[in-house]
């Protein structure tokens, strides 16, 4: 078997371990002999999707094949494997678009729901949890079909329980219809946090997706203060086909040395790209560039150099969400911990059995990998989410510790019960079960 | 607009490779009619299924031929031009083992010569005598840029690409003039099952290479690099003295 240096997207950590491509379903089986981990396109950023110490890396990447397609209801039967960016390929020109997106179109249909992925439009209609309309997954005590009414347990455990329950093999996915691939877009710049969280209650209702950039080195009355990005699907411009996008217009060609990215660097992208935010008016876009902006460069993860970077997603629950993020961005100014692209947004209620996402406001932030520093002031801001009844995304963490975890999860031991009915003795296991201690 | 002119389909052999399937995507998108051929009757469903979904233009015939197994050619071809007729052949079917396999396992150094070597050149004479006569059609085969200049690393996969290369250019001459065109096309490196596990720079992208081979087919151009950068680099190694190529690690 092929050993492979594997990470996630934010490239650290990196371990050694096997790795094998089943080409087919009928392949599972002796691929899932031994003890394994899923893994669809390695986008995750932390450890969610690095196998266990021994453990073999069983790549999603040839399951890629579309099973059905329902033009009536635009419902999508397709291999785990299969990636959001086929979906689309095979839905607009039908006119139908995905009804959750993350922010790169990248990733396995498999890995979206193993981490039960959340987009612009999370206020509006939750995660990809509600848009699964059948899965299969072989967990080491059998194959099993379930669905939200039909072994409903071991679909909330295998929705955003990151591939602990088995490995995903199909699913059928309920798209939305579009008129075309045009998003009208409003930008609108906020001078301040008190005016961003205004312009998100002002907006919630008539925009089907927001999400807000945010310049964390902004100090003082100007904390907080970013651009507002909002868009709603056009109507009737007739345009559903037209050229394909190509894949990528850059690509990062090898890791980028990492003082490029120093404060300075920092501080001059912020004020840039809150300056370039002042056009206003409404404006038309393509869906490609709405969104997936960083998907037109190519391996852009390099950007932060050898050592990788963190990406620190936490989701902060109402009623004390905007004065915890508050609390949040003010610790992240006063030590100087600039992110590059840091993203605040409007979410609602998840409903699996390990949830992430809490009606509040979540933020995600980039921030180099500068070892020992980096991760105290993260543990320090582990400190703040928890004050406020927050919590990380796991597919975006590489260095939570397991009592920090507990605190954030209070629903981990049910869904631990469910995963270990299914999974007794960790044969599917990760990274990162293994650095919170999932299994004990 | 069709690709290359004429009625009938264009069998694709191999259709479940991964350059084969971009090049089936594109041939469909562009109105052309296609028939999936492999060895794999459950294969070719699950591809054909596939390709009802992405393309959108019913679900494509399958045909099944192994093209290892030498004595049923004749049979297989009869069966397959009585279902459809044809004006076109893309030839993608091969295989490639590590080469410590090759060496351990005589059975694998023989499939990589059958499957990328004899079995499509056998396949392919019964194409062109047809074409031939019809005087008309086309012939575009998947060989490889690890055909040009043998390395350590691949070298008995390399030997039946190098062959498949001289036999193509061969067929090229044999059919100077009867109105049948015959494309070779080199790869380098595209990212497939094949490559699975491969990390390059240079990986490129299966739908890149579909539509460089498309667009060559509809071009008439009789030898294709894709990316079109490898027509460099080969020329660059091709060149390169022996002692030099000796000591390069790749």
């Amino acid at each position: 078997m092929q050993r492979a240096v594997m990470s996630g997207w934010g490239r650290h950590p990196r371990v050694t371990a096997g790795e094998i491509q089943p080409a087919s379903l009928r392949e599972i089986p002796g691929a899932l002999a031994g003890p394994y981990l899923p893994r669809g396109q390695g986008r995750s950023y932390g450890d969610a999707g690095l196998p266990a110490q021994d453990h073999i890396a069983v790549q999603s990447a040839g399951l890629d094949r579309f099973l059905s397609f329902d033009a009536e209801r635009g419902v999508i039967e397709a291999e785990s494997g299969v990636t959001l960016e086929r979906i689309l390929k095979a839905a607009l020109p039908r006119g139908f678009f995905l009804p959750v997106t993350p922010g790169t179109k990248f990733v396995s249909l498999g890995g979206a729901i193993a981490s039960n992925v959340h987009g612009k439009n999370h206020h509006r209609v939750g995660s990809i949890e509600h848009f699964v309309e059948e899965l299969e997954v072989a967990t080491p005590m059998g194959t099993r079909v379930c669905s939200a009414t039909e072994n409903g347990e071991l679909f909330r455990a295998t929705v955003g329980g990151y591939g602990l329950t088995g490995f995903i093999t199909r699913a059928r996915l309920r798209l939305i219809r579009v008129e075309s691939r045009a998003v009208d877009c409003l930008r609108v710049r906020a001078a301040n946090l008190d005016a961003m969280f205004e312009l998100f209650r002002r907006h919630d209702a008539d925009y089907e997706y927001s999400v807000a950039w945010l310049d964390t080195l902004a100090r003082g009355g100007s904390l907080g203060r970013g651009v507002v990005m909002l868009g709603n699907h056009a109507r009737n411009t007739g345009s559903l086909g037209g050229a394909a996008e190509p894949r990528a217009a850059l690509r990062v060609p090898m890791p980028m040395p990492a003082f490029l990215l120093n404060k300075k660097f920092l501080t001059l992208f912020n004020r840039f790209f809150y300056w370039a935010g002042k056009r206003g008016g409404p404006e038309r876009e393509d869906l490609e560039t709405f969104f997936y902006p960083l998907d037109r460069i190519a391996d852009w993860n390099l950007l932060y150099g050898r050592g990788g970077f963190f990406q620190y997603q936490c989701v902060i629950p109402d009623p004390r969400g905007e004065e915890g993020m508050a609390a949040c961005l003010a610790f992240m100014s006063e030590r100087g911990l600039g992110a590059f692209l840091s993203v605040l947004k409007r979410c609602g209620d998840d409903h699996p059995m390990l949830p992430f996402c809490r009606r509040g406001y979540t933020l995600a932030l980039d921030i180099p990998n500068r070892g020992e520093e980096t991760l105290k002031l993260l543990d320090a801001l582990d400190e703040i989410v928890i004050r406020y009844a927050g919590r990380v995304y796991l597919t975006k963490d590489a260095r939570l510790k397991p009592d920090a975890f507990r605190a954030m999860y209070p629903e981990w031991k049910d869904w631990m019960a469910e995963a270990r009915r299914w999974n007794p003795e960790a044969k599917s296991d990760s990274r990162l079960a293994e650095r919170l201690e999932l299994w004990r | 607009m069709s690709v290359y002119p004429g009625s009938g389909a264009i069998a694709v052999f191999g259709a479940t490779s991964g350059i084969a399937r971009a090049v089936t995507e594109m041939l469909l998108s562009r109105g052309e009619t296609v028939v999936l051929v492999g060895r794999s009757r459950e294969a070719l469903e699950a591809q054909a299924r596939d390709l009802e979904v992405i393309a959108g233009k019913g679900s494509p015939p399958i045909f099944t031929w192994d093209v290892i197994d030498f004595a049923n050619h004749r049979e297989r071809f009869g069966a397959l031009v009585a279902a459809h007729a044809l004006k076109g052949l893309f030839m993608a079917a091969g295989v490639l083992f590590p080469q410590d396999e090759c060496e351990a396992d005589p059975e694998k150094a023989r499939l990589t010569f059958d499957a990328n070597l004899t079995g499509p050149a056998l396949v392919m004479d019964l194409f062109a005598a047809h074409f031939k006569a019809k005087g008309a059609g086309f012939i575009s085969a998947v060989s490889s840029v690890a055909g040009e200049r043998g390395r350590g690393k691949v070298l008995t996969y390399a030997a039946a690409k190098a062959g498949l290369t001289a036999y193509l250019s061969g067929l090229r001459h044999r059919l100077g003039g009867s109105g049948v065109f015959v494309q070779t096309v080199k790869p380098g490196f595209v990212r497939t099952r094949m490559t699975a596990g491969m990390k390059s720079p240079l990986m490129a992208e299966p739908e890149r290479a579909a539509r460089d081979i498309v667009s060559a087919i509809e071009a008439r151009r009789e030898i294709v690099y894709t990316p079109f950068f490898w027509k460099h680099i080969m020329m660059i190694i091709r060149a390169l003295p022996a002692p030099i190529f000796r000591r390069m690690k790749f």
